[in-house]
């Protein structure tokens, strides 16, 4: 038997703390009886399942190693995580173009192969088609520019 | 099966021009999806949804439906041409689809599987005209047990069935089922797990954990990638399509099997077409004269799962729109756009709009006969999509998915969060956590709460009615057994003896 992976140890405790969490703030709510549910009486059930279950996947990892990908692509991860907020951020204070360009080259990053052109004329085609089909052939309520 | 007047104007609705219209938009864009590897029809029609919301909610569903089974023509594109499949379900075309194709019959193999296609896919509307309204009679008798009941064996059934580790499925439901609890409960009107925060209020954007889980989570799977440069075949030519006579009588038997298999498979909740194409591929290999020719270029081995796995497509509509359960994670999203869109499907669907569920029945035989087209005679265009790099793509995709998120509530939180939910789904994939139960447990979660008060406050508190009515009954048994049947092999997990 290897040894277990310890990414999917974490996952494991990562979700029985979720399930914790869960049941916690469950306990704030109205909990009632089963015939005369409150608020607080299915998510306090639905945590408990998640604790248990998650208890359960950690013990079974630990005994029997899974093989799963661990190979973890960090940097294409970050790179359109930042992409994304990013847009999010900028999408509301300058307007979607802005964010658009931005969203392009921080995504574009994500790729070894960055080529600045590419990424650029593409921001731009995109924002050409989105203002078309969802501003005005859609009307979608997005603003183009904002100072 | 009465023809009816709502049949009739549901006929007419799917013959209008806007619907032709975002039919074949949808089944278009479907197969582009299908075809190119790294997009699958789950992100599409997610990245989609948003769209619909401005259109009338009939034409909205049709062409989202028209972009979930069109993927299934042209998943087998890349496989047959590249020996990467471009939808999961289209995995197993590539073992006698490329082999085919390098035996300089690309065309033979393309023909075959867009016929195949559109058999099985017919096959199992034919199914769905016949057996959804019986199915939405009986779901009629259903009280509010029974619908606690139903969507609790859908949730086993979607966590337990397809996937590797039945103990994760049932995890990944249980927070689909948690998450979707955040927000203002109705029965009380108390905030759940909103914390003050004000964009909670209303739960987390099923949009926002649709393309975060399954968009970005793709994404994020398949950036900084080394992109292998396989051997794309090129060379399709038009009269080179017609397969041999000897060919043709097996290919149709094997589709005809795989149209049933793929209809049986389909209906059920958590069993989608990519199991569909295996059990059909199984099957014909097992019941071959000669199996020795499978792997090699059998054309039974492209023929029956490809009417699978349309078939199977096409059934899946059948308990989602007539029970209310979606039995696949396209099928959830497709279900959770109908709820926005106030339509409830399940069996008064069918009673209060049977418009809506014939036209959308009717755009299904205009869809495929615009795939048959689209597939035969434009094969050549696709090939040439297929030469897209990646590069250029997935930045368009991430920024469909943002002004998607962004205008269903005009929320900037939902963009946050639809990145939050690619972190959790990249994660999930990486370590075998199934994503569509959390898709389905997200959405299913809230009502089955909702159902479950509602049938003990009906019965005064008395429980044992979800014990003594017969369906209920029943359909808690199942669920029971599914759930053990999957967890068997915990023992020797442990490693104990037990």
């Amino acid at each position: 038997m290897g040894r277990p992976k310890s990414i999917e140890l974490i996952a494991a405790f990562c979700f029985l703390a979720f399930g914790s969490f869960i049941v916690i703030e469950a306990n704030g709510y109205r909990i009632g009886t089963l015939a005369r549910m409150g608020p607080g009486y299915f998510p306090l059930v639905t945590g408990i399942a998640i604790a248990i279950i998650a208890l359960i996947v950690l013990v079974t990892s630990w005994r029997r190693p899974e093989t799963s990908e661990t190979n973890i692509q960090w940097h294409g991860l970050i790179m359109v995580i930042i992409g994304v907020v990013t847009f999010g951020f900028l999408v509301e204070k300058f307007g979607f173009i802005v964010a658009t360009f931005a969203l392009i080259v921080l995504g574009s990053f994500a790729e070894r192969s960055f080529r600045p052109w590419t990424a650029l004329i593409s921001s731009l085609i995109l924002c050409i088609f989105g203002f078309s089909v969802f501003i005005y052939g859609l009307n979608l309520p997005l603003q183009l520019v904002r100072w | 099966m009465n023809f009816s007047p709502e049949m009739a104007a549901g006929f007419m609705t799917a013959f209008s021009p806007e619907a032709l219209l975002f039919c074949f938009i949808g089944v278009a864009l479907g197969t582009v999806v299908g075809i190119l590897p790294g997009i699958g029809p789950l992100a599409a029609v997610s990245m989609m949804l948003p769209t619909t919301f401005y259109m009338d909610p009939t034409i909205g569903l049709i062409m989202l439906a028209g972009i979930f089974y069109g993927a299934q023509y042209g998943g087998s594109t890349a496989s047959i041409l590249l020996n990467i499949p471009g939808t999961a379900s289209a995995a197993i075309t590539c073992l006698d689809g490329y082999p085919l194709a390098q035996q300089g019959r690309a065309g033979v193999a393309l023909f075959v599987t867009t016929i195949t296609s559109f058999i099985g896919g017919s096959i199992a509307i034919l199914l769905l005209m016949g057996f959804a309204p019986l199915v939405a009679e009986l779901a009629l008798r259903f009280g509010a047990p029974e619908y606690f009941c139903i969507m609790l064996l859908g949730l086993v059934a979607a966590s337990t069935l397809s996937t590797i580790s039945p103990l994760k499925g049932l995890l990944s439901v249980a927070v689909g089922v948690s998450l979707g609890l955040v927000g203002i409960d109705m029965g009380s009107g108390m905030q759940r797990y909103t914390f003050g925060y004000l964009p909670l209020i209303d739960g987390i954007s099923l949009v926002s954990v649709a393309m975060g889980l399954f968009g970005i989570a793709e994404i994020l799977s398949n950036v900084g990638q080394k992109q292998s440069k396989a051997n794309i075949i090129t060379d399709v030519r038009f009269s080179a399509m017609l397969p041999r006579r000897s060919e043709l009588g097996a290919a149709l038997k094997a589709a005809l099997r795989g149209s049933g298999i793929g209809s049986f498979v389909g209906a059920l909740p958590g069993a989608g077409p990519s199991i569909a194409a295996f059990i059909a591929y199984a099957l014909e290999k097992r019941i071959a004269k000669d199996p020795s020719r499978f792997g090699k270029g059998a054309i039974e081995g492209i023929s029956g799962p490809e009417a699978a796995n349309n078939a199977s497509v096409q059934a899946a509509f059948i308990p989602t729109l007539s029970l209310g359960i979606p039995g696949d994670a396209v099928m959830a999203v497709l279900l959770g756009a109908l709820l926005i869109h106030g339509v409830t499907p399940g069996p008064q669907f069918l009673v209060e709009q049977p418009t809506m569920f014939w036209g959308l029945v009717a755009s299904f035989w205009i869809g495929n006969l615009f795939l048959l087209i689209l597939n035969i005679p434009l094969i050549g265009l696709w090939v040439k999509v297929l030469k897209i790099p990646y590069h250029i793509l997935y930045p368009a995709m991430l920024f469909f998915i943002c002004i998607g998120v962004y205008s269903v509530r005009n929320s900037v939180f939902d963009i946050y969060t639809a990145a939050g939910f690619g972190v959790l789904g990249y994660f999930m994939l990486r370590l075998n956590y199934p994503t569509a139960p959390l898709l389905l447990g997200f959405i299913l979660g809230p009502l089955m709460e909702d159902h479950f008060k509602r049938g003990a406050l009906i019965a005064g508190g008395d429980l044992e009615v979800f014990i003594t009515r017969p369906i209920s009954a029943t359909l808690l048994t199942i669920s029971a057994l599914m759930i053990i049947v999957a967890l068997l092999p915990v023992r020797r997990w442990f490693g104990i003896r037990v």
